[in-house]
């Protein structure tokens, strides 16, 4: 039933866009492009059980190191895409490695220092990042297999397919992921850390490891959020967006992997919706925040269960 | 003194205490007895509210009358007079001895004489501590632990005081002065639940005793009557009971 | 100036940077400690205490000395206010939910003093004008107080900790929180005592340096990231450690000034802790509870 609700979600979302205006199509991409950044992060906080406030990041990361090899540096789309990628690996690998060698609640504390520090660093540093106003990218022109030209507008029907494409790739691959030996310990690491330790798993490699490979996914969420958007901005490396994408996970019901993606792009076009209105609209994430955790600690997809009549799920 | 009814306790899925009733009455020492897993230690925990009672109630005697404390949080319970000595005794490693003594000691406001007087009580019972007040709980070895695990409820005056196999890992000697301390405090009126493995020396210092099997208590009676009765000691603890 | 008395100059301003520091620090660890609670929106409380002086002086009284202890007051109070109703259904849930819960707060703090104050810095004249001489320079006289006034809370804490009722029970709680209840210890209201009072010591490191720095709704963002680094170094919920790694962390900024712009300050601070975590990832100190 639950499947069947799913696939028609996936059939509009796929259909019904194409029709839509430019600017509706804009925030939509943008949406499935954190969608894409939720789907990473549930690896991280749902299957893993890891609490790290510096997704958001990594997103950023990888937006910039795009941007930045293709209007510093000039290459062309593919090797900035990798050099955005490695980017936010390279830096999730940073982050994991310093932060696993403080013991556990250490962790966390060490993920906001770094993603404090990288929002200090992309503010001051202007000439790189080109502080509040970002870096344009204009019209990217994308290659996609000899012969076949694809070029990404803000808005444009590319963009926003290109989006799904790859949500759809990468929720197919994380699914694999977490039902292979390899998301079998990453399951075990949340259950039961001690055991999975005492059973003579590193339990320290798999937690930087699926950082890094959730870093990889959220920079390609990143780069899909900025060449939909036409520039990257510090916006997307905030602490407040690590934060943000933490929400996300836990309304969507964390570890079901497509539960943070329905609330990262619901709860991001709300957002949208209440930016056009209001300048304080940050207060109200202030106060979405603090109203999830008071009353809605285990999700949407826990009440949706239970008035299914399904038994609730463990809150991380 | 304290009266548990029906107490039903879960650990996780698993119904580990499936209705025990038990009393224990003003001065007196009661032994509760049973294999490792039999359920004594999760009991003493629900009754401190350590652990939470699914199902049951517990009830103190105060001075101003009955007192239902199900439901009610460990530091309250504390308060009212329910005093745990919990099997690993759970010493402050970084609090010195004295500091352990006053943890609970400072909830009723002593005056300096009053701190004085508790310190001297606590040495008194337990001569063992008198050179140690300033070090700090880690490097107390395992039977001074024990003494200071005892004094420290002991000075907050409790009515009730549960201890939860005090003489494990103890010498023979220790074990002695331990149920020495344990008989005085029944000497000054305070109802005692010792939980015990060794089932020769516990029934020797109390009045009655209950055996636990899976959960449930399977026998219950005076401790003469108990320590006699070797068969029914034998299939609840598999011990050959010697008489004393 | 000679290099001699730049450097005098910088290790001076690195005490008064590095108990300001300590005060912030010294609650987010008692917090974490005592509470398992990650406290987001500590930099945010901070900021109210600048704010709270400023207010004072401009808005109400005129006077610093009345406008400093009327400013803490003011925080701690807002610190209660938290803790019985935002924090208080939440405590014993587990420590991610609290750390959004505070960052929330924290950002619908910021964005309250910004909707009613305006984004742009205030300035706060010094209470004590004047410098003093310290042989090789002359060093401002509010600073001086500033390190004096740091230090001198620092220690009064610290006795308390180790001496009162309240400070034995804290230690209890944070090494074993359970037996701490068992003996009767009314932890909830410890809980309370620790927020009230690691609030208030926010309170007054910003009001301490609402001269130094300017008052604006963000500088609590601004300051979190070396409190942070702050309590790493200390270690989560020593009390002590986050004392002199504050101290530590204030001269490594100061010194760094030398060299670095100020915006970059902050970069050695974060560089000692990956150093020290690279080297000894057990932490500066041991647990000296």
């Amino acid at each position: 039933m639950r499947r069947a609700a799913v696939m028609i979600l996936l059939v509009v979302l796929a259909l019904v866009p194409l029709a839509a205006s430019p600017y509706l199509r804009l925030i939509l991409t943008t949406a499935l492009a954190l969608g894409l950044f939720a789907l990473s992060y549930d690896l991280v906080l749902g299957v893993t059980g890891l609490i790290s406030v510096s997704h958001a990041t990594l997103f950023g990361v990888g937006a910039y190191g795009m941007a930045i090899s293709m209007t510093k540096l000039g290459t062309s789309f593919w090797p900035s895409a990798f050099v955005g990628m490695a980017a936010a690996m390279a830096v999730a690998w940073v982050i994991g490695f310093f932060s696993v060698r403080t013991s556990g609640p250490g962790f966390i504390i060490m993920t906001v220092i770094f993603a404090h520090a990288l929002e200090q660093v992309a503010n001051v540093w202007t000439s790189v990042t080109g502080g509040e106003n970002g870096i344009m990218l204009g019209i990217s022109r994308i290659t996609i297999v000899p012969g076949v030209d694809v070029r990404l507008t803000a808005g444009s029907r590319s963009a926003y397919c290109a989006v799904i494409v790859c949500l759809l790739v990468a929720a197919w691959a994380c699914r694999w992921l977490v039902r292979s030996p390899f998301g079998l310990v990453l399951r075990g690491i949340k259950g039961n850390e001690q055991r999975t330790l005492a059973l003579g798993y590193r339990v320290s490699r798999y937690k930087v490891l699926v950082n890094v490979i959730a870093g990889g996914l959220a920079a390609l969420g990143g780069m899909l959020y900025a060449l939909s958007q036409g520039f990257v901005s510090v916006d997307l490396l905030r602490v407040l967006l690590s934060v943000e994408v933490i929400v996300w996970t836990i309304v969507g019901g964390p570890g079901t992997l497509l539960g943070p993606v329905l609330a990262a792009v619901l709860m991001s076009l709300g957002i949208e919706y209440l930016r056009g209105l209001t300048r304080h609209y940050v207060f109200a994430v202030g106060a979405v925040t603090l109203l999830v955790v008071l009353f809605l600690p285990e999700g949407l997809g826990t009440l949706v269960n239970r008035a299914l009549g399904e038994p609730a799920k463990e809150t991380p | 003194m304290l009266r548990v009814s029906d107490l039903h306790v879960f650990y996780g899925k698993s119904h580990v205490v499936q209705g025990v009733d038990f009393e224990i009455g003003a001065g007196e020492v009661v032994a509760l007895l049973g294999r490792n897993g039999a359920g004594k230690s999760t009991t003493l925990k629900a009754v401190m509210g350590w652990l939470p009672a699914r199902q049951g109630r517990i009830e103190l005697a105060t001075p101003n009358g009955r007192r239902d404390v199900t439901g009610l949080p460990l530091h309250e319970r504390a308060a009212l007079g329910i005093g745990y000595v919990p099997e690993d005794r759970r010493i402050f490693p970084h609090l010195t001895v004295r500091e352990n003594l006053r943890v609970g000691l400072d909830r009723l406001r002593p005056t300096r004489e009053d701190r004085a007087r508790a310190f001297a009580r606590a040495v008194e019972l337990f001569p063992g501590l008198a050179d140690r007040l300033d070090h700090p709980g880690r490097v107390l070895s395992g039977g001074q632990q024990q003494m200071l695990a005892i004094a420290r409820v002991l000075v907050l005056d409790p009515r009730v005081v549960l201890l939860d196999e005090p003489s494990q890992g103890l010498s023979p000697l220790l074990v002695e002065a331990v149920l020495e301390a344990v008989v005085r405090l029944a000497r000054e009126g305070i109802g005692v639940l010792l939980v015990e493995q060794n089932a020769v020396a516990a029934l020797e210092v109390s009045a009655r005793g209950y055996l636990m099997d899976k959960g449930v208590i399977s026998r219950s009676g005076a401790a003469s009557a108990l320590r006699a009765d070797h068969a029914a000691l034998e299939q609840t603890l598999g011990v050959i009971a010697t008489s004393p | 100036m000679t290099p001699a008395e730049i450097a005098f100059l910088q290790l001076a301003n690195g005490l008064s940077f590095g108990v300001i520091f300590a005060l912030i620090a010294s609650g987010i660890t008692l917090m974490w400690g005592i509470m398992d609670f990650i406290n987001m929106a500590h930099g945010d409380l901070y900021m109210l205490g600048a704010y709270g002086a400023w207010l004072g002086l401009i808005v109400g009284v005129g006077n610093f000395w009345i406008a400093l202890p009327l400013a803490v007051l003011g925080v701690a109070a807002i610190g209660l206010l938290l803790r019985a109703t935002v924090l208080r259904p939440i405590f014993d849930r587990p420590p991610l939910h609290t750390l959004l819960a505070s960052y929330g707060v924290g950002l619908i703090l910021q964005q309250g003093v910004l909707a009613v104050f305006g984004p742009f810095n205030k300035e706060i004249p010094f209470p004590i004008t004047g410098s003093i001489s310290l042989g090789v320079i002359r060093y401002p006289a509010y600073r001086m107080f500033v390190i004096a006034a740091g230090l001198l809370l620092i220690a009064a804490a610290w006795l308390l900790i180790q001496r009162s009722t309240y400070g034995i029970w804290i230690r209890a709680v944070a090494q074993d929180r359970s037996m701490a209840a068992a003996l009767g210890v009314p932890v909830p209201r410890v809980y309370t005592v620790v927020f009230v009072v690691g609030s208030a010591m926010a309170g007054v490191g910003g009001v301490l340096a609402a001269p130094l720095f300017g008052v604006s709704p963000t500088m609590g963002g601004e300051v979190i990231l070396l409190a942070f680094i702050v309590v790493m170094i200390g270690g989560l919920g020593n009390y002590l450690g986050s004392v002199i790694g504050g101290i530590l962390i204030g001269e490594v900024i100061a010194l760094g000034a030398i060299w670095l712009p100020p915006t970059h300050a902050y970069l050695g601070a974060l560089g000692v802790l990956l150093l020290l975590l690279l080297l000894r990832p057990t932490g500066l100190l041991r647990a000296a509870r």
